[in-house]
């Protein structure tokens, strides 16, 4: 019953939104409000219906009802609860739905928060919006539809979850990725709409700031948790592996950062214009080339969903919105033109160009990389791959250039930075990093250029960024005479954007120091009898017990898979440090498909990794993986410190007391 | 101090972890099961298992091409391995015997053992492409994206910089407004809010 209201739900909601596409358009030809308000509440309602349609899948997983293809293809009755959530995003049709949920979701506040304002934009918002919008329905409705039924009793289980997916993280990367992807649609709404109505004044970017922000928000912390999850379940003892998915998702990120920093100059200089524009468009057609590229199976990638045919149609609708935006762009090109100048190579003008070039030189980088084997198969007929050691090669300069530039944009004057003053702000800084790259050095006996590079700029960047927190606490303590605790949030109060952003920037210092730390990373094959004791750097390794649980014997926190489980009794420089469990599982309702269970134990400075690769119940032999992987803990300290940034600049006192996004 | 005791620490040689080799060995081909990562970035499987044997007897210190031949008899005989979704052997068990005999040596660089999978399994094994041909464009084209991006912003600020410094000087000092003046303070003291 519920699966039938939800296809019936998933089919209205198509059919609103062709109706209200269709009204706000008549509205824009003859002015007559009635069709506004008509097509805001078709869409409005096609939203809520969505929405309805997508709860109605959730229930279904949740009733493990298997007479849903997608319930029996993505869950089975022993899925744990929880899991049955990640259900929802496991398969191409459930992500679908999911995507087009939380466009709508995201619909209904632009509708109401603009419901009495820039009544010039928003018909053409609305147009936007609800074009995106109609796409998924399309895909949803007619070619992935998760509604499909199978003849009642015909499946008594389901197929189970993704052994890989049935982790806490998997909980929340996906949802935060696709809220990271799909916000981009607004401000590209807004910028289309303004370009639509020659509205080409500094309202649209206004209007979509804190949108943007929170976007850029989720999708760095979406990227940051993909690496999390890769790192405790994947097993191979790094976060990051320039997958083509991966890849997928850094893409309009690059592109979505430069955005931000580049509309500062057309907020504050009423410059940059053209670029802010294209910039937007890029980033939205990547977060839907990223969806084509996981869908049409174009690429390898263990990540992806099968190859089927949407492919074509995401190619079409990229096309679509490629050339609708160039033909815009080429009409406004007049009207885009800055009407402010540059004026001088060293100014924070300059510097927020040369940022915004390095980020799109990455994201090209990366992109070409990602796609280079289609080409290359395209040309020469030869399949080649392109992985990992290419994009370290590649990218690694570039991250060290744009952390230089982290550092230095911030301290350039706007218009020009005389010399005296780049030597005043930048001398000081230096040589705490030069002092701190050779104590580094020595200490570490590094001779690898990369990681001094990396060790010197992080720590000159961090005492910019100290600096100007000190500096800008005193100066106010001595203009208020407040005591220095209360002069500091006095400063961040006063000046949330810029302040907010040092943090951010912090935050980022931080996980570079974390990716400096591979170079250290450690990684030994132990084979281990029980009673054994094998040494691995400054560790000991005990291996003191082994036994089996299935689901017969741990019902409740087995239900759907066997566990081996070894148990390793830790020494650290002779001394007990800890007790470690490594699993391996079998999950039963997925064939019996192994999946390793990383054990870990995480200090800020090094990470004890281990994973058991294989164990022989009755020798009790069993094969582990030793890593000993250092700083990674400084990655996801700095995704908390980047979120705190951004929640700063965002003014998030400002938006519980119920200022807008 | 803690930081100083922990930096030490790195200091140290690990006895029993993978040598530089090894892990370099281990980041130039790709897993063939399934394309998802380097044999280093892959979960160990039999097959990724198997070439890791063979790239590490390839490169032992003590060279015993018997050991050598033994270990490519048995990862190739396993019919699973020209099966494979991502980079199967694309050659018979028989000729890989006899390629082995003729082609492998004591003392073989790693490119020369990436070149012995690659001529197994296809291009497709190598995590990086070679560079040579069209590969060489790969590893190019981001130098070139840098290159003309920074040309181009070059031009554009120095087009902007000397349009403004080709403009006319008046010769008179202009009228001062003191209001105008003071808007224009604060404004340039908002900037840098």
């Amino acid at each position: 019953m519920i699966a039938i209201l939800g296809n019936t739900l998933l089919l209205m909601s198509f059919a609103f939104t062709v109706y209200g596409i269709l009204s706000a358009t008549l509205y824009t030809a003859n002015g007559n409000r009635k069709f506004m308000l008509s097509g805001e509440r078709a869409i409005l309602s096609s939203s809520v219906f969505v929405i309805l349609s997508t709860i109605g899948l959730l229930i279904e997983l949740l009733r493990s009802n298997f007479t849903l293809e997608y319930v029996a293809r993505y869950s089975s009755a022993e899925t744990p609860t929880l899991y049955k959530f990640s259900g929802l995003w496991a398969g191409m049709q459930g992500s679908l739905l999911f995507w087009v949920m939380i466009l709508s979701v995201f619909i209904i506040m632009v509708i109401y928060q603009n419901r009495n304002r820039h009544q010039k934009l928003m018909p053409w918002v609305l147009i936007t919006l609800g074009v995106i919008q109609l796409f998924f329905l399309a895909m949803s409705n007619f070619f992935e539809n998760p509604f499909t039924p199978i003849p009642a009793g015909m499946v008594m289980n389901g197929m189970g979850l993704n052994p890989l997916l049935q982790n806490p993280v998997m909980l929340i990367h996906p949802p935060l990725l696709y809220l990271g992807f799909i916000g981009f649609s607004i401000p590209f709404a807004f910028g289309m709409a303004a370009m639509i109505t020659g509205e080409l004044d500094t309202v649209w970017i206004r209007t979509t700031r804190r949108w943007t922000l929170v976007t850029w928000l989720f999708l760095s912390v979406a990227i940051i948790m993909g690496g999390r999850w890769a790192y405790v379940e994947l097993g191979w003892g790094g976060y990051w592996a320039w997958d083509p998915v991966e890849n997928a998702s850094l893409l309009p990120w690059l592109t979505g950062t430069a955005y931000i920093h580049s509309v500062l100059i057309q907020e504050k200089k009423n410059m940059l214009r053209i670029w802010n524009m294209v910039l937007i468009m890029v980033t939205f057609t990547l977060t839907i080339f990223g969806t084509y590229l996981t869908r049409s199976g174009v690429v390898s990638s263990v990540h992806a969903f099968a190859a089927t045919d949407l492919g074509v149609w995401f190619f079409w609708f990229i096309v679509l919105i490629l050339v609708t935006n160039i033909i815009l762009l080429v009409i406004r090109r007049k009207e885009l033109a800055s009407v402010n100048r540059l004026e001088s190579f060293v100014g924070r003008e300059s510097g927020f160009l040369f940022n915004n070039m390095l980020f799109v030189a990455m994201m090209l980088t990366v992109l070409w990389g990602t796609m280079y084997p289609i080409l290359s198969e395209a040309v020469t007929g030869t399949k080649i791959t392109v992985g990992s050691p290419y994009f370290n090669r590649v990218m690694i300069p570039l991250g060290l250039l744009l952390l230089f530039l982290t550092g230095v944009g911030p301290l350039l004057a706007w218009r020009r930075t005389t010399t005296r003053s780049l030597r005043r702000n930048f001398t000081l800084p230096f040589i705490v990093g030069l002092i701190l790259t050779g104590i580094f050095g020595a200490v570490s006996k590094m001779t690898l250029i990369y990681p001094l590079i990396s060790v010197l700029l992080i720590s000159f960047v961090a005492a910019i960024i100290f600096l100007e927190f000190f500096k800008g606490t005193k100066a106010r303590h001595r203009m208020t005479g407040a005591g220095y605790l209360k002069s500091f949030f006095e400063l961040l109060e006063k000046n949330r954007s810029r302040y907010g952003g040092y943090i951010v920037h912090l935050g980022i210092v931080m996980m570079f120091l974390g990716f400096t730390g591979k170079v250290f990373d450690k990684e030994a094959d132990l084979s281990m009898n029980q009673g054994d004791i094998k040494t691995v750097g400054h560790y000991d390794i005990e291996y003191t017990d082994y036994w089996l649980e299935t689901p017969e014997t741990n019902p409740d926190t087995r239900s759907n898979h066997a566990a081996k489980i070894v148990t390793l009794k830790i020494s650290k420089n002779g001394s007990y440090y800890t007790t470690l469990n490594a699993e391996r599982r079998f999950y039963t309702d997925q064939n019996n498909q192994p999946s390793s269970e990383v054990s870990l134990k995480a200090t800020l400075f090094e990470d004890l990794y281990i994973v058991l690769g294989s164990l022989d119940l009755h020798s009790g032999n069993a094969i582990l993986k030793v890593r000993v992987n250092h700083l990674v803990s400084w990655v996801w300290l700095g995704t908390f410190v980047l979120i705190l940034g951004s929640l700063v600049s965002l003014n998030i006192g400002g938006l519980i007391k119920g200022k807008s996004l | 101090m803690k930081w100083l005791t922990g930096l030490l620490f790195l200091a140290l040689i690990f006895g029993q972890f993978k040598s530089e080799k090894e892990l370099k060995l281990e980041s130039i081909l790709m897993a063939p099961c399934c394309g998802g990562g380097t044999l280093a970035e892959h979960e160990e499987n039999r097959y990724s298992h198997d070439m890791k044997q063979i790239m590490f007897a390839l490169t032992d210190s003590v060279f015993d091409k018997q050991k050598v031949k033994e270990l490519f008899d048995e990862a190739y005989s396993d019919r699973g391995i020209y099966q494979l979704h991502f980079a199967p052997a694309t050659k018979s068990l028989k000729e890989i015997q006899k390629y082995v005999d003729e082609n492998v040596h004591a003392g073989m660089t790693l490119d020369e053992i990436v070149d012995v999978f690659a001529w197994i399994h296809g291009e497709v094994i190598r995590s990086s492409p070679k560079h040579e041909g069209f590969g060489n464009l790969v590893w190019y084209m981001p130098l070139i994206i840098l290159l003309v991006g920074v040309g181009v912003i070059t031009l554009i600020v120095r087009r902007f910089v000397k349009r403004q410094k080709a403009q006319p000087v008046t010769a008179q000092a202009p009228d001062f407004d003191p209001e105008l003046s003071a808007k224009i303070e604060k404004e340039i003291k908002e900037l840098d809010l």
